[in-house]
This record gives C-alpha cells, sequence and structure tokens, in this order.
C-alpha cells in the first residue's frame, strides 16, 4: 500500500500522458490543445520556482518572466548555434536537448546567485526593485546580441520539446521542489517567511537561505525557459517584458501562494481559461480581469492557498489525522 | 564567568540606545535587568545575540568576544534568544516551530529526545504538537518560545519580557518555567519591565535607565530598595 502511495505521482503523471496521447490519436484532442497543456505545464514550472521565493521563502521577486529568457536563450544558443541539430546524427539529439535545457537552468541559476547575493541582504522591497530591473535589462541585452537575433528575434530553434519532455521535466519540478521545503532547507525558508527575526535567533542564516531558495526558483524558471524555447522555434525579446512576470505572479497568488498545488491549479487554469473564452474575441480579457477580480474578493488566498494535495507531502512529514497545512 | 559585558554601547543612527553598560553573568545564574521601556533593555540583548551591531565594547562569552560575529554562529556557540513578543512561527505547526529550535543540531535522535523533554515540561504543548503555532494562547505561545530555545541545547538563554502581553495568571506559569529551566542547568538572562516578578526569581539584578545602570545587586536586596521599589515595584 505504502509503495503504491508512493508511486501514485508517477503513475498519475503517466496516465495523464497516455490518455493525452491517446486522445489525440482519436482525434479528440487537436494539437492546439496538446500545445496549451504544454504551455500551462511550462507555466506551472515558472510558478513553482517563483512560489519557492515568494510563496514559501516570503521575498519578493517581480522578475521572474527574465530567468526564463535567461535559461530559453541560453539552451536555444546551445542547440542552434553550438551544435546545431545538422550536425547532429538523430539519436545525439535528444540528448544535447537534455543538456541544453539544463545548462539554461543553470545559467539563470548563476544569474539568480549573482542577482540575489547583494539584493537579498536588505530588508523590504529592494528585491523587488532589483529583479523589477533585471527583467528590462535582460530584456535590452538580448536586443544587443546579433548572433541570438537581436530585435529581429531568435529564430531556428529545433522544435525538441514535445509532451513527453515537457511532462518529465514538470514531474521532475514538483519532486525536487517537494523534497526541498520538506527538508530541513524548507524549514528554514519558510522560517523567514514567517519571522526573519526569530528566525536569526533560532540560527537560521537567513540570508544564505534566501538565496538558496532564489537561486533555485531562478534555475527552475530558467529549464522552463529552455523547454518553451524548443517548443515555440522562435523567441523574442519583448515575449518576457514586465508584464509575463506579472502574468506569473498573478498565477501564483490567484492559485495560492505558500502551496504548490496552488501554483499547479493557479497557472493551469489561468493558462487554459484566456484559450477557452477566444470565443468572446474583444471581450475575452475583459472576462478574464473580472473572473481575477471575483477570486481574490471570494478566496483571497487565493484557490489553495496554504493548504497542500497530500501525495506532494512527504509521508515522513505527515502526522496521524494531518489535513494539509505546511 | 559565562557572560561579560564591558562598556557596551549600541547605537540606531545617531541616537544611542545603550550608553556604556557593563554587567557579567554566572555559571547556572538567573540574572535580570529591570528599567522601564527605553531604558535599552531589548537593545543589549540584541547585541549580544548578533541582531544589532554593537558600536564599541566588548561581550566576552566564556571567554571569546561575540562583537562582530553573524547571529548563526553566536546560537552554535550555546546562546538562545528568547525574542520579545515571542514571534512564534504562526504558520507552522507546534513540532516544526520546535524543529526549528534545533536548527543548528545534527543529532537527530537527541533532537527527538529533547522535544519529548519539552513536552514534558510543557503538557499544553504535547497536546496541540500539530497545530499551528499561531492558534495557541499568549502564555501557550509564550511555553513553546521557550521550550523552542531549550531545544537548541544552549548553555545560555536570554529572555526578552516573557510577561508581555500574558495575563497574571499566565504570567507566573511563565515564571515558574524559567526557574523549572535554571533548574535543568541553564543560565538565563532575563530582561524584564515586571520588576517586581523578576527580582523574585533572579539571584543578582541590574537596574537600567536611559541606556545606563544605575543600581545593581543581589535581586532581594533591589527589592527591598526605596528606590527601585518606588520606581518600578509601583508601591
Amino acid at each position: 500500500m505504502d509503495t503504491l502511495r508512493k508511486y501514485l505521482p508517477i503513475l498519475g503523471l503517466a496516465a495523464f500522458y497516455v490518455l493525452v496521447m491517446a486522445l489525440r490519436k482519436a482525434g479528440v484532442l487537436t494539437s492546439y490543445y496538446v500545445q496549451i497543456l504544454m504551455f500551462a505545464m511550462i507555466n506551472c514550472m515558472v510558478t513553482l520556482g517563483l512560489n519557492l521565493i515568494n510563496g514559501f521563502t516570503g521575498q519578493f521577486s517581480i522578475g521572474q518572466a527574465g530567468f526564463v529568457a535567461v535559461g530559453g536563450y541560453t539552451s536555444a544558443a546551445v542547440t542552434t548555434l553550438l551544435l546545431p541539430s545538422s550536425v547532429l546524427v538523430p539519436a545525439l539529439r535528444p540528448l544535447v536537448f537534455l543538456v541544453s535545457v539544463f545548462i539554461g537552468g543553470i545559467v539563470a541559476g548563476i544569474f539568480g546567485y549573482l542577482i540575489g547575493k547583494p539584493s537579498l541582504r536588505l530588508k523590504g522591497d529592494y528585491l523587488a526593485i532589483v529583479t523589477l530591473a533585471f527583467g528590462e535589462i535582460i530584456r535590452s541585452l538580448i536586443r544587443l546580441i546579433p548572433q541570438v537575433g537581436g530585435p529581429r528575434g531568435f529564430s531556428g530553434i529545433p522544435r525538441y520539446s514535445n509532451l513527453l519532455w515537457i511532462v518529465l521535466f514538470f514531474g521532475g519540478t514538483i519532486w525536487v521542489l517537494r523534497n526541498y521545503i520538506y527538508s530541513s532547507f524548507g524549514r528554514a525558508c519558510i522560517a523567514c517567511r514567517e519571522d526573519e527575526l526569530a528566525a536569526g535567533t533560532m540560527g537560521v542564516d537567513t540570508t544564505k537561505y534566501k538565496v538558496m531558495a532564489f537561486t533555485i526558483g531562478s534555475a527552475i524558471a530558467g529549464v522552463a525557459g529552455g523547454l518553451l524555447a524548443h517548443l515555440l522555434g522562435y523567441l523574442h525579446p519583448d515575449q518576457f517584458n514586465y508584464l509575463k512576470s506579472i502574468d506569473f505572479l498573478v498565477y501564483l497568488y490567484a492559485g495560492g501562494a505558500g502551496s504548490m498545488t496552488g501554483s499547479i491549479m493557479g497557472a493551469t487554469l489561468l493558462t487554459i481559461l484566456p484559450e477557452m473564452l477566444r470565443f468572446l474575441s474583444g471581450w475575452r480579457l475583459v472576462i478574464y480581469g473580472i473572473a481575477l477580480v471575483f477570486l481574490m474578493l471570494f478566496r483571497p488566498q487565493g484557490i489553495y492557498g496554504g493548504k497542500e494535495l497530500p501525495f506532494l507531502i512527504p509521508k515522513i512529514r505527515r502526522p496521524e489525522g494531518y489535513e494539509g497545512g505546511q | 564567568m559565562m557572560l561579560d559585558v564591558k562598556d557596551l554601547r549600541v547605537a540606531y543612527g545617531a541616537i544611542e540606545a545603550v550608553k556604556g553598560v557593563s554587567f557579567s553573568v554566572e555559571k547556572g545564574e538567573i540574572v535580570t535587568l529591570v528599567g522601564a521601556n527605553g531604558a535599552g533593555k531589548t537593545s543589549i540583548l540584541r547585541a549580544i545575540s548578533g541582531l544589532v551591531p554593537a558600536k564599541t565594547g566588548e561581550i566576552l562569552y566564556k571567554g571569546r568576544n561575540l562583537v562582530g560575529i553573524p547571529p548563526h554562529d553566536i546560537v552554535s556557540a550555546g546562546i538562545t534568544h528568547v525574542p520579545e513578543g515571542r514571534l512564534v512561527f504562526p504558520n507552522l505547526t507546534v513540532e516544526d516551530n520546535l524543529l526549528l529550535g534545533s536548527y543548528i543540531r545534527e543529532d537527530t535522535a537527541a533532537i527527538a529526545e529533547d522535544m519529548e523533554r519539552v513536552f514534558s515540561l510543557f503538557s499544553r504543548l504535547k497536546e496541540r504538537r500539530h497545530q499551528e503555532a499561531g492558534t495557541l494562547s499568549g502564555g501557550e505561545q509564550q511555553m513553546l518560545a521557550v521550550g523552542r530555545a531549550l531545544m537548541g541545547r544552549g548553555t545560555l538563554m536570554i529572555l526578552d519580557e516573557p510577561s508581555m502581553g500574558l495575563a497574571p495568571i499566565l504570567v507566573e506559569e511563565v515564571f515558574r518555567t524559567i526557574v523549572e529551566v535554571r533548574k535543568s542547568g541553564m543560565t538565563i538572562l532575563l530582561v524584564e519591565q515586571n520588576a517586581n516578578m523578576a527580582l523574585a526569581i533572579a539571584d543578582r539584578g541590574y537596574v537600567l535607565e536611559t541606556g545606563r545602570i544605575v543600581l545593581s545587586g543581589k535581586a532581594s536586596d533591589l527589592a527591598a530598595m526605596d528606590e527601585v521599589r518606588a520606581a518600578y515595584l509601583g508601591r
């Protein structure tokens, strides 16, 4: 029974993949719907990374799209400029793709570290200001690099991403974050959120954990960026403006900060909702906005704020009669 | 000598909150710093645990100067701080709060033992071990803050206004606990506005006034002094 429970999330993801593929084959789902699902999962990953920073560690980063851009452009540069698919035997292509996505994540993580280290020593809104500026600086910088297309955009990126890859990375992200949050590292991060002074008196090196959370959250955004680049086949700096960052914040807070379940629900629902409202044409974003206003009026803590589905809590941390919460 | 503070000064910008304070705490003692609001009591404690920088002076803990050392290293050295206003982590369970108290330790088995020890000291916490700390009453939160500090297995506990905002009956309970904690071998530095209670359980005391020590001596002597009684004990 316990083993079954342990592997249930993996089985669930596998079943999800098989189901989507079967429906695709049967013609129920067009490639348009499958694409929306893939976008939803990528948005989930970015939001989960942001949740570690904003939701669990209590900092306020508003430049998440900048890290997606760093990861996306870096991994696209690897697969397009460094090792283009034309020089690779087909069998090597998935490997190069995998490595490029990880490189994108690592580079985004390094950027996160370099930005977090000086700005997270300070308490308050400094991180918000710095990350907002970072997002815009990255966008301007990319425009100045002709090798990746500059202001014309980066085209010709091989479309390596598919549902399988994205499901795998999505599952991997959840697994990594779950194990992080329910470890002593995660508890230290949550302590920083709850009360930084008290965390300090407990011997928690608050700056270290804030920087660590920020670096991991940025790296996850970078990985998602790599997947996105190879899904779209084309990147443009303006895709990653501050409005995109705001989108991720909306996903996070609508879903419920401090809950992985919330991030997944928020990002999924709010990625799919605007697509479903397409028949309303011009009124689409009005309805979307009204839906958000009502959500915040009637459920200010977010759809799943402060709670967690049981399979996202490792068994060892779950006492008897426990019903979610962190 | 457990703790020896020499000519400590703490300033916030141009304003000096602590103006050259010297005092000491011997092993196994309860020492109390009493004084009115703004006397500099909290600033002294925060300087000891490294949360605010000392401007000048020395804080010798077991012979080692703590000035300039970051808070997490001071905790590792054995000083646990129970902050003013308790500052429990409201959205974490009682157990998680206690585990955070043992944050600097890695001996998992002993941590579990110490948690049971805290639960035997505070049975109310045991009943509420899976409850979020923010849902506890003020007195229970204070118990939790003390229990959390015990989890660090320090040798010196510094308590900042443990009676703040508590009903009189709970204040008595909290002070009984402090005496219990001392019996287990802990040295205690206690800061209080409730001078009456603090001097009743302490061995020695210092009276602070606007950043300076104006009186010091045995707690029972201080409690008997006319000027202390008039100024702080309200009778």
